[in-house]
Order: C-alpha cells, then sequence, then structure tokens
C-alpha cells in the first residue's frame, strides 16, 4: 500500500486546483462547467449547434475575455455560455444579438415574464439598459432566451463558444442572422 | 541570487490557484465602501468595513432560492467587473412595490407607476441597501438573477467584531406580498 504523505496531498490539491482554475478561467470543454450545459443538449442553437437532433456537440468554450477590465460589452454575434437567469446552477448556449443601449423588437409569440406579468406589445422595442445583453437561441422556434426572460446581465457570460470539436472541427459563426437584425436598432 | 527551479514555480503557481479557488468558493474578505447599507455597514461616513463573506451556500446544488433577509455580495448587473452588497428583501415569485421616486430602467423606458407591485420571476431576487436615501440598487436595476449572488456577508471583523442580521427592516416589510 502507497505512503501518503501531505506533501502528495499538497500537491495533489494544488493541481486540482490548477485545472479548475484553467477550466473557469482559460478554455475548457463543454462539459467542464459545474452543471452540465442544458440547452447545448437541445436544438435551440440549430443549425449551428448540434445540427440534428440527436446530436450533443463538443465545443471549446474561452473564458479569456471576461477575465479583462475591459470586457464591459460583449461581442455581437458571439455564441457565448451564459449562466441562466432562471436557474442559477444551469448554463445556456446562446447568441449576442444586441448590446447596451440598443433597442430590440422581441419576438413574436413570446410572453415576457420579466414586467408585470403583462406580455408586451409584439412591436413595442425593448431598449436595453448598461450592463445588459440580448440574447437569442438561432433557432426561432425552440429557444428560451432573452424573448422570455428579458435582457441578460453581461456579469452572466462565463465564455464564448468559439469552435465545435466533434463531430467534426467548425469554427463557430459569429454572424446574426438576417432576420434578427432586422429587429434591432440602430 | 536564488537559482529558481521549475518546481518552486509550479508550487508558487499551485499555492496561488487554491488561494484562488479557496477565496472564490470557501471564504474571503471583503472591504465595504459607500453608505447605502447603513446603519448596518459603515455606520460613519469615513468607515471602511472588513467583513467575512462566506461562498459556500452557492456551491450547492440546493442552492436556488437565496435566504431572505440575508446581505449578499453580487456581481452587479450594471457593471460585470464590480460587487455590490444589498439586502435580499424578496424572492422568487413573491410581489414587491418599488421604492417611490426611483426610476425603473430595465423596461422600456416608462417609469412604473410607484404603487404597481413588481412580480419576481423564478431564478431572480430583489435586493435594496438598507439605507433607503442613498443606493442603487433593484428599485434602479429591477429583479436579479439569483446565478449573480456571489456570497452572503456573514459578520463585520472591523472596526468591531459583530454578526450581519438578517432581519428584514419593517418599513420594507410592508411593501412585499405574501
Amino acid at each position: 500500500m502507497f505512503k501518503i504523505r501531505p506533501r502528495q496531498i499538497a500537491e495533489l490539491v494544488g493541481i486540482m486546483s490548477m485545472g479548475y482554475v484553467f477550466t473557469r478561467k482559460d478554455l475548457s470543454s463543454e462539459d467542464n462547467l459545474s452543471s452540465s450545459i442544458h440547452s447545448g443538449r437541445g436544438r435551440s442553437m440549430q443549425p449551428e449547434l448540434n445540427v440534428t437532433e440527436k446530436d450533443t456537440d463538443i465545443i471549446i468554450i474561452n473564458h479569456i475575455p471576461m477575465q479583462l477590465s475591459s470586457f464591459q460589452v460583449p461581442e455581437r454575434g458571439k455564441v457565448a455560455i451564459i449562466r441562466s437567469p432562471s436557474d442559477p446552477h444551469k448554463a445556456v448556449v446562446k447568441r449576442i444579438v444586441a448590446t447596451e443601449h440598443q433597442k430590440i423588437i422581441p419576438r413574436k409569440d413570446k410572453l415576457h415574464h420579466y414586467t408585470n406579468d403583462d406580455p408586451f406589445v409584439e412591436d413595442d422595442p425593448v431598449t436595453i439598459p448598461k450592463g445588459y445583453c440580448w440574447v437569442e437561441g438561432d433557432n426561432e422556434k425552440s429557444s428560451t432566451d432573452s424573448n422570455f426572460y428579458g435582457p441578460v446581465p453581461v456579469a452572466l457570460i462565463q465564455g464564448y463558444a468559439e469552435f465545435v470539436v466533434y463531430p467534426r472541427l467548425k469554427s463557430i459563426s459569429n454572424t446574426i442572422p438576417q432576420s434578427t437584425r432586422e429587429r434591432i436598432k440602430p
């Protein structure tokens, strides 16, 4: 039997801590959040991610930009990993379509649960406050996103989804869909 | 001059990482600035109270709804690099009447009529500074996602050792239903 000395335990804890910090602050693969990415397993980002229903794409997440004090406004068009406003232990994968001070018309047929229970009239633009952004899944038909929970604080953004490694190596596009762009001013 | 070997550097990085994880996930020390939590914190204007912050409850999967009355450290919805100290006065599904004379910037630029209660959505909470006269809180930026809560302020160590109360002020409780 191995003799386990305190030094080995300290080294093991040190290595685990370094790994933990690295996967939270630098790069990580899809499974390394403390809770699994539930919406990433669904269809809300089709066709960018999970092209067919059976897919569970594996992606590389970049946490570095969020550590810099220069990170105030996220980059429009990037797909981000965000802690869910509805559930503090879940993370979701959505595209950042609008940022602070922009105005966006929410998607039709969605109730807006973040005010006094009255759904917005579909054509009323929402002004995104400072420190917030608006996120949407690419798949209009199947996504719980800002159209449901409203603008999301930038502080909830954990990382950018940089590229897909499985089932094929592909970089993730930074383009906001045209139909979405038409709903945003300026 | 010291000979610095790779092992020493690895040990140093290891120790720094352990410290980093400990202060994010277990306990840390906070320095409080401002008057928004008077008289609980920073009783006189010149004070900068030092507090102990407990990060442990947030790591547990059972942490879904924060504890009402606790003072929490929260990442600011307005600025992702700042943290604020506020009391959790209401939680999901409760209704609260925002404090008067505050504009509500989280909808279409129309301030709420002061008597309209706001229903707090699932996954959110309502935070306020104890000092009515001087606090930027949910009355300004609306309900805050629970995911932004970093820790509970458990007690003050400087200038005196005192535990931080978990009581919602009476005047605040009157604005909350149920």
